[in-house]
């Protein structure tokens, strides 16, 4: 039987594939299809199948799991290919999308982004001021109702809504989630009026307080509802067709899966970044490796994302397109860096990114049109990247195209001609870049990245790591052997989980049944979503968290909390709040005499799956061949030999000193002269750093 | 009345001061000091390092602060210095409060022994005299020293909640001097190598009416002790030197690429002014003048005819009057340069000391950041739009002024959590963004100086205070009129809810209510003043009970209308009574009647303009089914014009110039073509030949005065004392509008002198 995995990426549809018999891997890749994704669907596991030798319907029907991680609702958002959504607000307040609280104009843009005021602007909007109702209806900030819900009213605008040929409607109304009644009675008439209308609301998807996020993400929400079940139904559909009996489970931003029937749209989105940090999570357990710093360097965007003690964190804010939305989404720090960035001149200084050639025209290695020097073109002239090797010898790279956009554009002007100093000045300072974003996420969640394992996935961070994990300090290297297909590894071995939460401040000292009580509702809902998605009762785990802050401070910090409450639950947490307040902004920095308030009550539902088991290495030495070529060695800044190794034929326990390369299809793994690396049994590479 | 006894505190300045920064001696000092050659992969490398310190310090400060005033809307900053305060690096949120840490860096080596200051200290500082804004932002600065050398210094400021005036929230209407404004800090030792004084610590939160304040600067101490380990380590890993290096090569950088950007613009002097109203006890009007002259590679900002000194809390000292110009570059010409001493290297400032804009001790100040601070951005920024739009290269960097100015709405009282609060309704940090030369200004864009604007929630306000908002949404017509149009403001309206005591107190202080200052350009007119109000026996009571819809506007609240003064003192908020305010709008480009019709149409129907200002202002008139309707339109718009050359009258050359001596070929903004090489100048709407080059052009163009209430509501109507007049220079063929601004007994009415 076989677990199958399916990450669709903005580039490639990456695809794995266990085999539960053999304890074979196979990885497949294919051009993600952005028209139709069931295309490279098919066509990525078409392309896993040919490993082992079976076709596409005898893999079907004899898979027993079947994950999916899409760019479906990141598509519909960024490209404005989402449903005509209306929207349906508290009266006096249907301003709330646009004015975006000011922060829309510069929401998720850098500092030097920011600088431009006259280049900043509000995003295209999902729903303009045409798109958005208001309703008349009041509740307090108690959840009392002030102002009755007009119901005729929402009768007159629903028809109204129909009419105009919507397709789906998003409901915010102020304070929901401290009460949901007039959202739910808006909802239950538009099911009556207009059944055919997707409806999405905001107490239900978001139950946070702060009303403009909130809107935002059952907006969101509204806008890809429609798309999103469209496109699920179809693929199950063509998957039954080639022979899959097994429902379809989808990869959520929480790092969790959810089955098809039951999923919130926009809990869709960035879902691939999601399972690889689950990927790494699983990966630091498994291997025992200590904490980990999971990185991801792709073509335009480097990501960075911190597992402590096996667990990742949740971010309290998602940017979309400018907007800010209240999703449960894995914390991942990301800046436009990567193998696309361009090296540019300013004035004389050498800067590179964060534009990027992206795939299309790409790098000018790639021959397709790019004449501007890359990150992927210094890694070829510096000799990394082999030009007959790349994307497993799919595509040759052009060497001297690479050499002459770094030599006319960087070295001429900059370093005498001097091709090579040009080439690796722009490695230096992407991965310096790269390096400055690993320090700042990590500092600023409390933690020292030299205590830490860097691991490295993603086209370029198996070639990049060797540089930003020793520039900030860190000890070990761990490249998966699935770095190029990570996100859907990690989607492999995800559990099923239902993130809830509840929205209600509530000032400490409490009696510690009132909180026992808003957990155990939680986890009534929990149990309820688990049944539904087939998880048995003893697969069952619930983790409670609590979002608290010193009353009257504005942020909030999370910290798990006792799984059944008794009378010295609340002096825990405020024990532990403490603890982790001051491990966070340092000591002394919390006012303790404000007291803590609970602001978000949550509970994590986890239904635990199987963990496919992954391929072991071969033992064998006799299969090891090793070339060399050289490469450029950044300890005497100049090119010197390096043996270059055929990854996937290394055997386990296999070591070798830097410098030198080890190759696998789709990537290349740099060891620096200072490094050395060793395989493990799952042909991971570890490196270690003097 | 000048004490003399601690006069020698006070920021040198003499009577007149040219504040000029001598270019070629600064370059060479700063080369001089530099002989280590720093290649460009390491200056990359460790310049992205000093920014990246600099946000670290900025967001570890704003994650432990507790003022809602500077997290909600930003109000800190951080920045890393040069050993005499040289400013390398700031950090990303209140662009203003960045270019005072330098100030205070300087008084705090001018008045500590230099034996005084030693390794591991932090000095807090917030006397506007010596460097400070205004005294809400405190500020702390640590001396980094390697190896027994001082090699940099940084800094974090912060707006605080309160300061211990007249006042709670630190905004005292009816303060006469600067005591009245609270604490008063000369640079003080906070953190006396390495340990905290709690004594003065103590001394900081007893003079205050909040305690968070003291938690504030606990977070400016531990963000400083951060940023000094993680400069330390970057000097361990490259070498002083190296490190010395890169700093003032990023300062010369900076210096460079503006130098150079200066010098393809076209020389010249304009002149702008910009008003204040009310200066918290008499309803006076002050005016800033500003006279640029860019010459070369320089430019110089002189403010010789502002007003004097006012007697109230809108002045600003020197260190707010250099913290504005610099703003107003950094936003203008600076979009990809550094925000550094590079730039302030370029610039000469002109100001006489006892000016409104630079006041002299004791006057008060703590308005500053609010009136005379942002009023003179306002004034700097059209000089420097009018300077780009010459430009065929920089013109589309060109922008109408933004929301002119900002506001303290400050509620204070018991809250329904059982505790004492002042607090001030940030929502006007939504204000309207100026129109582009390409497109319409940002609708709820921000504060000019702030980078990283932000308004609170709803629902986060009431959770906290005992307040229910009954609206808050765009205002309509806000948005300057223009070919493109300003961005709009809002208007908000709350009330007293579930407060203990029934009550609470309402203070506000806030500029530009009699005139509006976001003016705009190429002709397009100004955005909103703001308006604050009062309605009293509304017949609301707090259970609502039998209301069927809550009122949903301005005109749309019950009860008894009171306008209120833009400094209005503290009075109680009673029960049943609505309080509403609105914020200013961005400035529009080009004139409104060129504007494409169908935009007209479409804003209607977003609700962005009324039906009224579409027809007068824009000329555009709509069907009764609310479509466009063409004919009827273009009739229209040519009978205003018309009417516009009609009522218009000469101008007076001998009080300005309009005057363009070139041979280049160029358009300015949407009104005028510059022919050069033909030597003729014409109107862009109707190709009429105006003038020829060199030429004072007000002799050829016609001027239109006409009331506030011309570039549509809530232009200053609710304030009127008919001392502001709308005027608008027009082609005296066509009556397109050729530049639009403010016209005030004796104030000097705008000039351009181009030399190109």
């Amino acid at each position: 039987m076989f677990t199958v995995a399916i990450d669709v990426g903005g580039t490639f549809t990456d695809v794995v594939i266990f085999d539960k018999k053999s304890q074979k891997i196979a990885m497949g890749k294919s051009l993600t299809t952005p028209l139709n994704l069931q295309t490279g669907v098919i066509n990525g596991l078409e392309n896993a199948c040919e490993k082992f030798d079976i076709d596409i319907k005898s893999l079907l029907s004899k898979t027993e799991r079947i994950i999916h991680a899409t760019t479906q609702s990141t598509n519909a958002v960024f490209e404005f290919k989402g449903a005509k959504t209306a929207v349906l607000t508290t009266q006096g307040f249907e301003d709330t999308l646009i004015i975006m609280r000011a922060s829309g104009r510069v929401a998720g843009l850098s500092v030097f982004e920011r600088h431009h005021y006259r280049n900043t602007q509000k995003p295209r909007l999902l729903a303009n001021e045409k798109d958005i109702f208001s309703i008349s209806e009041r509740i307090d900030y108690k959840g009392e109702i002030v102002l009755e819900l007009d119901e005729s009213q929402v009768i007159n605008i629903v028809e109204k809504i129909a009419n105009l040929g919507y397709e789906s409607i998003s409901i915010a109304y102020l304070f929901s989630h401290k009460n949901p009644v007039h959202e739910l009675r808006t909802a239950s008439i538009i099911k009556k009026i207009a059944p055919n209308i997707y409806v999405s609301v905001s107490s239900s998807i978001a139950p946070v307080i702060g009303e403009y996020e909130r809107s935002a993400t059952a907006l969101f929400n509204g806008y890809v509802g429609p798309v999103i079940e469209s496109y699920l139904k179809g693929l199950e559909k063509t998957l039954k067709g080639l022979g899959l009996k097994e429902q379809l489970l989808i990869v959520q931003s929480n790092g969790g899966l959810t089955t098809a029937k039951q999923v919130t749209p926009i809990y869709t989105i960035e879902s691939g970044p999601a399972a690889g940090v689950v990927g790494a999570a699983h990966l630091s357990s498994e291997l025992d490796s200590g904490d980990v710093i999971a990185t991801d360097v792709g073509g335009t965007t480097f990501k960075v994302a911190i597992v402590k003690n096996g667990r990742w964190t949740y971010t309290k804010e998602t940017i979309l397109n400018q907007y800010q939305l209240r999703l449960p989404m894995v914390d991942v720090s990301s800046i436009g860096a990567g193998g696309g960035s361009i090296a540019w001149l300013d004035n004389d200084r050498l800067r590179v990114g964060p534009q990027s050639a992206s795939s299309s025209p790409g790098p000018a290695c790639y021959g397709l049109g790019g004449t501007e020097p890359t990150v992927t073109d210094a890694d070829v002239v510096l000799g990394y990247i082999s030009p007959a090797k790349f994307l497993a010898g799919k595509m040759q790279l052009n060497h001297s195209a690479a050499f002459h956009a770094i030599k006319t554009k960087i070295a001429d002007p900059l370093f005498e001609g001097d091709t090579l100093r040009a080439a690796a000045g722009i490695r230096r300072v992407i991965d310096s870049q790269m390096a400055d974003l690993i320090r700042k996420s990590t500092l600023e969640r409390g933690h020292d990245p030299r205590n830490f394992v860097m691991m490295a996935y993603g086209g370029s961070g198996p070639t990049h790591a060797a540089s930003y994990a020793a520039e900030v300090g860190c000890k070990k290297i761990i490249i998966p052997y699935f770095a190029t297909v990570h996100s859907a590894y990690g989607a492999a071995i995800s559990d099923i989980r239902f993130s809830l939460s509840f929205s209600d401040p509530l000032i400490l000292p409490v009696d510690f049944r009132k909180l026992e009580k808003i957990y155990l509702a939680m986890e009534n809902q929990g149990h309820e979503k688990l049944a539904e998605a087939g998880v048995s009762k003893s697969k069952r785990r619930f983790e409670r968290w609590v979002e608290a802050r010193y009353r009257r401070q504005v942020h909030n910090v999370r910290i798990p909390v006792d799984s059944k409450f008794n009378k010295a639950s609340i002096a825990k947490l405020i024990d532990d709040f403490n603890k982790e307040y001051e491990r966070l902004f340092g000591v002394g920095s919390g006012l303790r005499d404000a007291g803590v308030e609970c602001i978000n009550f949550g509970v994590e539902a986890i239904g635990l799956i199987n963990k496919p088991v992954a391929e072991l290495a071969s033992k064998s030495r006799a299969k090891i061949k090793a070339e060399s070529r050289m490469a450029y060695c950044l300890k005497n800044q100049k090119m010197v030999r390096h043996l270059i190794y055929d990854g996937p034929s290394l055997p386990s326990n296999f070591e070798l000193s830097g410098p030198a390369l080890i190759e696998h299809p789709g990537t290349t793994i740099v060891i620096s002269a200072n490094q050395f690396a060793k395989i493990d049994k799952y042909k991971h590479t570890h490196i270690h750093i003097k | 009345m000048k004490p003399i006894k601690n006069s020698y505190k006070y920021l040198k300045i003499d009577k007149k001061v040219s504040t000029t920064v001598k270019p070629k001696k600064s370059i060479k000092t700063v080369k001089a000091s530099k002989s280590i050659k720093i290649d460009p992969v390491t200056f990359e490398v460790l310049n992205h390092r000093l920014l990246s310190i600099t946000e670290e310090m900025g967001i570890q400060y704003m994650r432990c602060s507790g003022s809602n005033v500077l997290i909600t809307g930003n109000d800190a900053a951080s920045a890393i210095m040069q050993p005499d305060g040289g400013l390398v690096s700031v950090g990303p949120y209140i662009v203003t409060q960045g270019n005072v840490l330098p100030l205070i860096v300087n008084s705090t080596q001018r008045l500590i022994p230099k034996n005084e200051i030693c390794d591991g200290d932090i000095f807090i500082c917030n006397d506007p005299y010596l460097g400070a804004i205004h005294a809400p932002d405190f500020a702390t600065v640590a001396p980094i020293f390697y190896k027994n050398e001082l090699v940099a210094w940084i800094g974090a400021s912060g707006h605080q909640l309160d300061t211990g005036g007249m006042d709670p929230g630190g905004f005292s209407v009816k303060a006469v001097d600067i005591h009245q404004e609270g604490l008063r800090m000369s640079p003080v030792k906070i953190v006396d190598k390495g340990e905290v004084r709690e004594d003065i610590l103590s001394w900081i939160t007893n003079q205050v009416r909040d305690p968070l304040v003291g938690l504030d600067v606990k977070g400016q101490i531990a963000a400083l002790n951060n940023g000094r380990l993680r400069v330390l380590e970057l000097i361990d890993t490259w070498g002083c030197d190296i490190f010395k290096g890169v700093m003032s090569k990023s300062i010369d950088y900076a210096e460079q690429k503006l130098s150079a950007r200066l010098l393809e613009l076209a020389d010249g002097v304009w002149r702008d002014v910009q008003f204040i109203d009310h200066d918290g006890h008499k309803d006076e009007i002050y005016m800033i003048v500003c006279t640029m002259t860019k010459k070369g590679k320089r430019i110089k900002f002189d403010f010789t005819g502002t007003s004097p000194n006012a007697k109230g809390l809108i002045n600003s000292t020197y260190s707010g009057l250099q913290a504005a110009v610099l703003s107003s570059m950094y936003i203008n010409l600076c979009w990809d340069i550094p925000w550094n001493k590079g730039v302030r290297n370029c610039i000469d400032i002109v100001s006489e000391l006892g000016t409104v804009n630079n006041c002299e001790y004791p006057m008060p100040c703590a308005m500053a950041t609010i009136s005379a601070v942002i009023v003179t951005i306002d004034v700097t920024w059209r000089c420097l739009s009018q300077l780009l739009m010459c430009s065929e290269k920089y013109k589309s960097q060109s922008m109408a002024v933004w929301s002119g100015t900002s506001m303290a709405p400050i509620f204070a009282g018991h809250s329904q959590h059982g505790f004492q609060f002042a607090a001030t309704e940030m929502s006007h940090f939504g204000g309207g963004g100026g129109a582009r030369t390409y497109g319409d200004g940002v609708d709820t864009a921000g504060i000019v100086f702030n980078t990283t604007p932000n308004m609170p929630n709803i629902e986060d306000q009431e959770a906290e205070y005992p307040v229910l908002y009954l609206f808050r949404k765009h205002l309509e017509d806000s948005g300057g009129p223009g070919f493109y149009r300003g961005g709009r403001s809002a208007e908000l309206a709350y009330m007293v809810y579930d407060a203990p005591k029934g009550q609470l107190e309402g203070l506000f202080a806030g500029t530009g209510a009699e005139m509006p200052n976001a003016i705009g350009i190429s002709g397009g007119l100004p955005g909103a003043a703001i308006r604050i109000a009062r309605f009293t026996h509304t017949g609301l009571d707090q259970s609502f009970k039998g209301l069927k819809r809550f009122p949903c506007g301005f005109k749309d609240i019950p009860g008894n209308l009171e306008i209120l003064s833009c400094k209005h003192v503290r009075t109680p908020m009673l029960q049943g009574d609505v309080w509403y305010h609105s914020w200013q709008a961005g400035g529009g480009y080009g004139d409104p009647l060129s504007r494409e019709a169908p935009k007209v149409v479409e804003d209607f129907s977003r609700g962005a303009i009324s039906r009224d200002a579409a027809k007068n202002i824009y000329g555009v008139v709509l069907t009764s089914e609310q479509k466009l309707d063409v004919q009827a339109t273009e009739l229209l718009r040519k009978s205003i014009k018309n009417q516009k050359v009609i009522e218009s009258t000469e101008i007076d050359t001998s009080l300005s110039m309009f005057r363009f001596q070139t041979d280049k070929t160029f358009e300015y903004g949407n009104a005028l073509k510059i022919d050069g090489k033909n030597n003729k100048i014409t109107c862009l709407q109707c190709l009429h030949v105006i003038g020829k080059s060199g030429e004072n052009l007000l002799a050829k163009f016609k001027q239109r005065l006409t009331p506030l209430s011309d570039a549509g509501p809530v232009r200053g109507q609710d304030y009127e004392h008919g001392r502001f007049k709308l005027r608008q220079i027009l082609c005296p063929s066509c009556g397109s509008a050729i530049d639009t601004n403010l016209a005030f007994d004796g104030a000097p009415p705008p000039l351009i002198d181009l030399i190109y």
